[in-house]
């Protein structure tokens, strides 16, 4: 046993050292505070930002403890209570929010808030602060890289966007016969930034499969001890990437729309 | 003094060529109240966000000229800082209030500037004095009214002992109650503060303004003492301003005051006798329902209502007299947790009181105060066929009709959550009509709407009751009431308590905390010249 | 034919963990039930009285002693944890919600669990050799990990398990549901953490139940439309989803519509003139908040003695 529900095992059958994590995790905050210091950090953020995530960690939390844990079911491979359908939600969540907000640091800082209201509602603060600090650093971090790489365009959403809707106006024939579906996809795939924002919703969906290395590989016997199965982490990552890409890009599509609903 | 100078401003919102508010000079000298009115749109609230900072500190967008709060650039400063200086009140008292207990809304301001519990105290006792909510003190914020909820929100701006107030649409989401509170505080406020009121319900305001300023397409267009308003009654009308009638008539006789009493007497004396309004008798009863609801302690609802085909009839009452309640009971939307209710609702005689939704839609539809929750389909053609599609039905005239009515061709491929909320709420109407209900429930659809969208609203509602839809809507304003509604319903502690034409109702509705439209003091006594059957 | 029934049975048994929480949840719950479960509601009983950092510690150590000891004393721990729910606010209809809750992840964690556990891990976790094949499962169930028997120890593993998690769900809840959320972040501003966090929290939590409240809606209108018209009764849960997953874009929309004046609200009033800001109302630490944190203190403890006697043993997770 250990501080707060902590094994505290760090060599464990099959586990990551200890040593490249504490490399990952410095290297992870250099990073932080050296990108803080250059773009000025926290105070980029106005308040309207922190409403957005307060909101969109409200929705992560429905999502991944009430409504995705009944969905989990459904999902063959859902062997740990961590990776799932709620996993689905905050993928899609998080970078919706990402898509409105657009500013490095909303990734960690949304992780951090989801973290803390997980910590309300389902957790009860155990296995704090490690988690914390481990999901802000990878899936948080990995939002925020990617903000700072499309210089704050992240999935083609341009600051410059309509402010306000403005509706263009169709034929005014009658004709109430819908386009298919096929003809709307292919629409929308005619648009570059569509497609561009689809490509970064599904990369970036991507490298959220691999956290769960990290944590499968090092923190599940770094918290709660036993062994690491390797074998078990491939398939769970393997068998996920093919739903995060999909995900990740699904929410792209949506980051996309609400950004346009809401003028942001 | 002037507190407020405004030279030169030009504001573009961010990524929109138009400009969305042009004005060349105004001032605002100490202690003066204005009334800012327009249509929704006009560039309103544009002006105020440019006085209390929000543009351009937290809205974006390309801004040139200047705002000058005593002298100081609003540019230069930061919205907290102003916020000293200037406090605000927004139109939606629940989004503005964010503590859970009541006083700690009302301290969040002062703690915010850094005060010790000492001068919180104060400045709490000082606002809470003026806004007079004692009673709410004790309270929980998420189980106060809407109209308590912007007390609240007033005495927490109050808290910051602001000079200048301004109050943004501060009655367009409350009951009458609230309003009225609302309006005697402001009474008590002329030449204490500096008051900027913007406000649809002109003349409410006219007590406490000594001037109106009213904007248009992002311009002032008319910046008046309010003693010239009479004057320029027919101008504000082209604005899309509400005016009451009796403004309109004293207008039209030369008189120099628009009292009820006496307007409706010089119309007399000059031999001009007004219109009632059409009341329709409509077909045979449609809608029998009769509800009991109960919460743990007592019964809010026990009522019972009829409605005739073709018919618009709508339901009026205080704060809490149940009529939310009501309308969820004959939906089956009430929760079986919070409620004990039973309920008998007919429908051309077919009982549906124990059916599910599903079942239930087939014969009652809904439009619900948030209607964008209902908007979940990416075209508004798709939005609008919904119900059609789902209950398996094929009617290509309806559709057409619908679209028609509510002007939906140009906007069918639109995203519906991308419209403004007039269309929003057009869309949403049209989507819940196109499934061959024929009893339609609306919940307080006039809340927020300016004076041009309430009377598309009402046009509509006419429209859609000579299609043969019958009519249910629950609502705050008595003016609509008296020009659209075919019957009157007042609900009061939970019972219908009069149900008929509305001219007989407004007779009596005082005595239920409702006040009659001034429209039907000028008619008062008058018979019913038109009488439509259906 | 014996490979088909086979599947058929398979299929059935593995649906039976997709389905019972699920028709719990929103069968036996709904939507308003998760809402009334994540809702503070003011009363004044035990809980309401505690400062907020004890509710914290409360938590803490549940799952401390949950995953340090024997899987039944986590058991005991969530059922006296769940009846204790009955001092609350409609006390009656918390426990009923509590229960269903419990029940639909004793369910979920075990189906989760038990088909995928390898034999070597209940060798070690249940110490026997001996294991009870309850059921063979099609080959090709391993693509999704199965092991090729579904065996009593892989179910009995499973619940073990469950409790682990119940049990800190079960007294996480009791801080949401006897706790404004002013008093939570109150508890958090004294951690240092900053405020305009801490103001994101707030709106958080003041979001949470809206979430509830505005799917809820969205749906129901969604079912008075005609969604699942003329279905059979049985599939209502199905139908439910569908709306489900309809009405996130929806809520999201109408919750962010409210955001910008949220923002004006606070900005307007003064928030973040400072780096610093007070608080005004305080929440102190009573007698009792002192002698309840020694008596979580001494659970704690008398759990580490316990399992330095040999009394407690942790279940391995398979990573």
């Amino acid at each position: 046993m250990g501080f707060n529900g902590i094994s505290g095992l760090v060599s464990e059958p099959g586990e990551i050292p200890w040593e490249l994590m504490v490399l990952y995790f410095a290297l992870a905050l250099l990073f932080v505070f050296w990108y803080g210091r250059k773009e000025g950090g926290l105070s980029a953020f106005k308040t309207v930002d922190y409403v957005y995530i307060g909101i969109g960690a409200a929705f992560t939390v429905v999502w991944e403890f009430f409504i995705g844990p009944v969905l989990d079911r459904f999902l063959p491979s859902a062997a740990t209570a961590y990776i799932g359908f709620g996993f689905f939600g905050r993928i899609f969540i998080i970078f919706l929010i990402a898509g409105l907000v657009r500013k490095v640091g909303t990734g960690m800082l949304s992780m951090f808030i989801f973290n803390l209201l997980g910590d309300i509602f389902h957790y009860g603060f155990s296995g704090e602060p490690i988690y914390t600090i481990y999901e802000t650093l990878t899936y948080g971090l990995l939002v925020d890289i990617a903000i700072a790489f499309t210089h704050g365009n992240l999935f083609g959403i341009e600051a410059s966007a309509d402010k306000k809707a403005t509706v263009k106006k169709t034929d005014t024939s009658k004709n109430l016969a819908e386009p298919r579906m096929r003809e709307r996809v292919f629409a929308a795939l005619h648009d570059r930034k569509t497609v561009l924002g689809i490509f970064t919703g599904g990369v970036l969906g991507m490298s959220w499969s691999l956290p769960g290395v990290m944590f499968s590989g090092f923190f599940a016997p770094f918290l709660y001890g036993g062994y690491v199965s390797w074998a078990s982490i491939l398939f769970t990552t393997v068998s996920f990437i093919p739903g995060d890409i999909v995900l990740g890009a699904i929410a792209a599509v949506v980051a996309m729309r609400v950004a346009r609903i809401l003028g942001q | 003094m002037n507190v407020i100078e405004i030279d030169n401003l030009k504001f573009s919102y961010l990524g929109q060529d138009e400009t969305a508010l042009e004005v060349e000079h105004l001032s605002i000298a100490e202690g003066e109240s204005v009334l800012i009115t327009g249509k929704s749109g006009s560039g309103k609230s544009t002006l105020i966000q440019c006085i209390n900072g929000i543009i351009p500190h937290v809205t974006a967008g390309r801004l040139s000229g200047s705002v000058r709060l005593k002298g100081e650039d609003v540019s230069g400063m930061t919205v907290a800082g102003i916020s000293r200086t200037v406090g605000t009140l927004l139109q939606d008292p629940e989004r503005q209030v964010l503590n859970y207990k009541v006083i700690e809304e009302i301290a969040f301001g002062p703690e915010n500037l850094n005060c010790n519990r000492d001068e919180i105290e104060r400045r709490l006792h000082a606002a809470v004095d003026q806004t007079g909510i004692e009673d709410l003190m004790e309270r929980d914020t998420d189980t106060l009214s809407g109209g308590e909820m912007q007390r609240v929100a007033l005495t927490s701006v109050m808290a910051m002992e602001p000079e200048i107030l301004i109050l943004d649409e501060p009655t367009s989401n409350i009951d009458p109650e609230g309003t009225e509170r609302i309006f005697q505080f402001l009474h008590k406020q002329k030449g204490k503060k500096t008051l900027l009121v913007v406000e649809h319900k002109v003349e409410r305001a006219l007590p406490f303004v000594d001037r109106i300023i009213v904007v248009d397409s992002g311009r002032i267009v008319l910046d008046i003492p309010k003693e010239n308003m009479l004057e320029m009654v027919q101008t504000l009308l082209d604005k899309g301003i509400e005016i009451p009638e009796e403004f309109l008539y004293a207008s039209k006789l030369g008189l120099r005051t628009a009292d009820v009493e006496t307007v409706r007497s010089e119309l007399f004396r000059a031999g001009i006798s007004l219109h009632s309004h059409a009341r329709r008798s409509g077909g045979g009863d449609i809608l029998e329902a009769y509800s009991t609801v109960r919460v743990p302690g007592r019964t809010i609802v026990d009522a019972a209502l009829k409605a005739r085909k073709g018919t618009i009839v709508a339901i009026m009452g205080k704060n809490g007299a149940g009529k939310s309640t009501f309308l969820n009971s004959m939906l089956g939307l009430l929760g079986k947790n919070e409620f004990t209710f039973s309920s008998t609702i007919k429908v051309d005689g077919v009982d549906i009181s124990e059916s599910d939704l599903s079942t239930r839609g087939t014969y009652v539809t809904y439009l619900p105060q948030s209607f964008d929750l209902m908007l979940i389909n990416r075209t508004v053609e798709r939005e609008v066929k919904y119900s059609m599609k789902k209950r398996r039905i094929r009617n290509d005239e309806l559709l057409r009709t619908i679209f028609d009515v509510f002007a939906l061709y140009e906007i069918r491929a639109a995203d519906p959550l991308r419209l403004s909320m007039g269309q929003r709420r057009r869309v949403s109407m049209a989507s819940i009509l196109a499934s061959e209900v024929r009893i339609v429930l609306m919940d307080e659809p006039t809340s927020g709407q300016d004076f041009y969208h309430k009377d598309r609203l009402g046009k509509e509602l006419r429209m859609i009751t000579e299609m043969g839809y019958t009519v249910i809507v629950v609502t705050h304003d008595a003016r609509f009431v008296y020009r659209y509604a075919d019957e009157l319903a007042i609900m009061h502690d939970g019972k219908i308590v009069f149900q008929g034409l509305p001219e007989d109702g407004f007779e009596i509705s005082a005595q239920y905390g409702i006040l009659p439209p001034s429209d039907h003091f000028l008619r008062r006594n008058e018979k019913i010249v038109e009488s439509v059957a259906i | 034919m014996n490979y088909i029934m086979d599947s058929i049975i398979s299929w059935f048994i593995f649906l039976f963990g997709v389905a019972a929480p699920f028709y719990l949840i929103l069968g036996a719950i709904g939507i308003g039930g998760f809402r009334e479960i994540t809702k503070y509601e003011a009363h004044d009983s035990f809980y309401y009285r505690l400062n907020p950092a004890i509710k914290i510690v409360f938590s803490v150590a549940v799952m401390i002693i949950a995953s340090m000891m024997i899987w039944w004393i986590g058991a005991v721990l969530a059922l006296g944890i769940l009846a204790s729910y009955a001092s609350l606010k409609n006390g009656r209809r918390k426990v009923f919600i509590g229960s269903m809750f419990l029940i639909s992840i004793i369910i979920g964690t075990t189906w989760s669990y038990a088909p995928l556990t390898p034999p070597s891990i209940l060798f070690e976790a249940l110490r026997s050799q001996n294991l009870l094949n309850l059921w063979k499962w099609p080959s090709y169930f391993a693509v999704m990990g199965y092991q090729p028997y579904l065996t009593l120890q892989g179910l009995i593993y499973g619940m073990q398990i469950s409790f682990r998690f119940a049990a800190v769900t079960i007294a996480a809840l009791i801080l949401v549901m006897t706790t404004t959320p002013s008093q939570i972040l109150k508890a958090l501003h004294k951690l240092r953490i900053p405020d305009p966090i801490v103001f994101s929290l707030m709106v958080a939590m003041k979001s949470v139940p809206m979430v509830f409240q505005s799917l809820d809606a969205s749906v129901k209108m969604q079912m008075l439309r005609g969604l699942g018209s003329g279905r059979r009764k049985f599939l209502k849960p199905i139908f439910l989803l569908i709306a489900g997953i309809s009405a996130i874009v929806p809520t999201i929309v109408h919750l962010m519509r409210g955001a910008k004046d949220i923002a004006i609200s606070a900005d307007t009033r003064g928030f973040r003139a400072y780096n610093h800001r007070t608080y005004f109302v305080d929440i102190p630490m009573t007698r009792t908040d002192y002698y309840m944190l020694a008596v979580f203190l001494a659970g704690v403890g008398v759990a580490g003695i316990m399992l330095a006697l040999g009394f407690g043993r942790a279940i391995p997770y398979i990573s």
